[in-house]
C-alpha cells in the first residue's frame, strides 16, 4: 500500500508545483460563482417559482461547482496511456495500473479541493455575509465532497478505459459531463425539476456526487447525509467492478492485438 | 535542425500576414485534407459527431427546465436562448471543423513540435490551425441546425445567421489561439486553457445583461461571451447596423490580438530538438 500512497503523494507535490494551474482553476470557479451570483439575483423576482432563498441557492451551487472543478481529467492520461502504447512499459512495473491511476488522480483531486473548496466557501461566505453551517454539519459536508470527488474520479477512470475500444475517450466525458450537469442539478435543486426527470435521476449516480449533496446546505439532516453517503458508496464500488471488468476485457485486446 | 536555421526562420515567419491569392489556395487544400483525414475514420466520426448532438442537446434539456420555472430571465425566452445555442454551436462547429489544430497548440508548443511547421514555407499560423479537422465540429453544426428549426427560425435572415455564426467563430477560433498560445510563457496550463474554452460556450449562453459594471466588462473582452451569444442574438431580436459593425469589428479585433500574441510567443519558442516530418 505504501507504493500507492508514494504515488498519491507524488501527485500532490505535482499538483502544487503546477500552482498555476491552480490559479487559473481559482478564477474559473470565482466566474462560475459571480455569474450564477448574478443570475440568481435576475431571477430572485420569480422566486415564487422555486421555493428557495438565492442565498440558500448560492451555497448550493457553491457546493456542486467545488467538487465538479476540483474533478481531475484523469480520462486524458489514460488515453494518452492507451494510445501511445505507452501502457506496455508500465504493465510490468509491480503495481497495478489501475491503482496507481486511482491514487494518482487522488492526490490531484485533494490539492483541488483543498484550494478551491477555500476559495467557494470564503467567496461564498463574503458574497452572502452568513455562514449558514455549525461545525458538525460544515465537517460531514466536507468528508461528503471528498467522498463525491473520489466517485467522480473512479468514473472518470471508467470513461478513460473506453479508450482501449475507441480512438477518443472526450465524447463519452461531454455526455458523462452533460449529465452531470443536468441529471445532478447543476443550476437548479433536482425538486424543481418536472417529476419523471427526478425519477429517471434518482436511479443514477449524479444526485449523489452534486445535487443531493449539496441540497443538504439547504436543507441538513443526519439521516439525508446518511443516504447521500450510502448512495456514494453504492455507486463508487459499482463503478469500480465495472472498471476492473472492462480493464481485464481491455486487456485481452491488447494481447491479441500487441498494444 | 540547426538552431540557427530555427532562429532565422522564426525572424521571417509569415504569422498573420497578407493574405494573397496562394495563401488560400494552400488554406483550401489544407482544409480538404484535414477533413477528408477526420472523415476517413468513419466509425470514429459517426460517434464524435452523434454524440456531440445528444452532448448539446441534453445541455439544451437544461436550460429548457430552468425556462419552464422563471419562463424570462433578462428579458430572453426560450426561443431565444436556443438561437443563442444555435448561434454558438455554429461558431463552435466552423471553428473545430476549419481550425481543429488551435486545440493542440498548447502541446505542440510544450512538446517542442512547431520545428516540423515551421520548416515549410507557408503561413505557419494558419498551416497549424488548419492542421486538423475534429469530427465533433460537425455534431455542432448539426446541432446549430436542428436549433434554429426548434427556435423558430425565419429562412429571410439566413445570411444575417451565416455572418453571425461566421463572426462567432473567429471569436472562437482567436480566442483558442490566445488562450493556448499562453503555453509559450506559462508552461503546462494545458488543462486550464481547455476548460476556459469549454466555459466560454456555457457562459456565452447566459443573457449578458443580467451582469453589470465588471462583470459585464470582462463578458465582452476577458471572457468574449456576450459577443458570441448575447450581441448574435439581440441582432436577430432587432436588427442595427451600428451593433453589427461593432461586432465585426469585435471579431476582427480578437483575430488581430492573436495573431500578436502568438507572434509574440514565438519569439520565446525554444526547439525540442525532436527529429520529426510533416508532409
Amino acid at each position: 500500500m505504501s507504493k500507492y500512497f508514494f504515488i498519491f503523494n507524488l501527485a500532490v507535490i505535482q499538483s502544487i508545483k503546477n500552482y498555476k494551474a491552480l490559479i487559473g482553476l481559482s478564477l474559473f470557479l470565482l466566474t462560475c460563482l459571480l455569474v450564477f451570483a448574478h443570475l440568481w439575483k435576475i431571477a430572485a423576482a420569480k422566486m415564487g417559482a422555486v421555493h428557495l432563498h438565492p442565498d440558500q441557492l448560492l451555497w448550493y451551487i457553491a457546493l456542486n461547482e467545488w467538487v465538479l472543478i476540483s474533478i481531475p481529467d484523469i480520462q486524458v492520461d489514460m488515453e494518452q496511456d492507451l494510445r501511445s502504447g505507452k501502457l506496455a512499459y508500465l504493465l510490468p512495473r509491480p503495481i497495478s495500473y489501475l491503482k496507481s491511476i486511482f491514487f494518482e488522480g487522488l492526490g490531484m483531486l485533494t490539492v483541488n479541493l483543498l484550494v478551491l473548496g477555500a476559495v467557494a466557501f470564503l467567496f461564498t461566505w463574503w458574497r452572502i455575509g452568513a455562514f449558514p453551517f455549525d461545525a458538525p454539519s460544515l465537517i460531514i459536508l466536507l468528508a461528503l465532497g471528498v467522498l463525491a470527488g473520489s466517485v467522480g474520479v473512479i468514473f472518470q477512470m471508467l470513461v478513460g478505459i473506453s479508450a482501449f475500444w475507441l480512438q477518443e475517450v472526450s465524447p463519452f466525458n461531454w455526455i458523462w459531463e452533460k449529465l452531470l450537469f443536468a441529471l445532478g442539478g447543476l443550476i437548479l435543486p433536482l425538486a424543481v425539476y418536472p417529476l419523471w426527470i427526478q425519477k429517471i435521476a434518482y436511479f443514477t449516480p449524479f444526485p449523489a456526487i452534486l445535487g443531493q449533496r449539496s441540497a443538504l446546505a439547504i436543507d441538513f439532516s443526519f439521516s439525508e447525509a446518511l443516504h447521500v453517503m450510502l448512495s456514494l458508496f453504492f455507486w463508487g464500488l459499482l463503478a469500480l467492478g465495472c472498471l476492473s471488468l472492462f480493464y481485464r476485457q481491455g486487456l485481452k485486446i491488447l494481447n491479441v492485438e500487441g498494444g | 535542425m540547426p538552431i540557427s536555421l530555427l532562429s532565422s526562420r522564426t525572424q521571417n515567419l509569415k504569422c498573420g500576414g497578407r493574405l494573397n491569392l496562394k495563401t488560400l489556395i494552400f488554406l483550401a487544400c489544407l482544409l480538404r485534407t484535414s477533413i477528408r483525414a477526420s472523415i476517413s475514420v468513419r466509425g470514429a466520426f459517426i460517434l464524435e459527431s452523434v454524440l456531440m448532438v445528444g452532448n448539446n442537446l441534453i445541455f439544451f434539456s437544461m436550460w429548457w427546465i430552468f425556462f419552464r420555472q422563471f419562463e424570462t430571465i433578462g428579458g430572453w425566452q426560450i426561443n431565444d436562448m436556443a438561437a443563442s445555442m444555435a448561434m454558438l454551436s455554429g461558431a463552435y462547429g466552423i471553428s473545430n471543423v476549419c481550425f481543429g489544430g488551435v486545440k493542440n497548440l498548447g502541446l505542440i508548443i510544450l512538446n517542442g513540435d512547431l520545428d516540423p511547421f515551421m520548416t515549410q514555407p507557408k503561413n505557419l499560423l494558419l498551416h497549424l490551425a488548419g492542421s486538423k479537422s475534429r469530427s465533433k465540429g460537425w455534431g455542432h453544426l448539426i446541432t446549430a441546425v436542428i436549433l434554429l428549426i426548434l427556435g423558430g427560425f425565419k429562412a429571410s435572415s439566413l445570411p444575417l445567421v451565416l455572418m453571425l455564426i461566421v463572426s462567432g467563430a473567429v471569436i472562437v477560433t482567436s480566442l483558442g489561439l490566445i488562450v493556448h498560445s499562453l503555453a509559450f510563457w506559462l508552461g503546462s496550463i494545458e488543462s486550464v486553457s481547455q476548460k476556459y474554452l469549454d466555459s466560454l460556450f456555457v457562459f456565452a449562453l447566459y443573457p449578458t445583461n443580467i451582469y453589470s459594471g465588471l462583470l459585464q466588462l470582462v463578458m465582452f473582452t476577458l471572457i468574449p461571451a456576450g459577443l458570441i451569444g448575447y450581441v448574435p442574438v439581440e441582432l436577430l431580436r432587432a436588427f442595427s447596423w451600428y451593433k453589427f459593425a461593432i461586432l465585426m469589428s469585435c471579431s476582427l479585433g480578437f483575430l488581430g490580438v492573436a495573431c500578436l500574441v502568438f507572434h509574440l510567443g514565438l519569439k520565446k519558442y525554444e526547439s525540442g530538438n525532436k527529429f520529426g516530418m510533416r508532409l
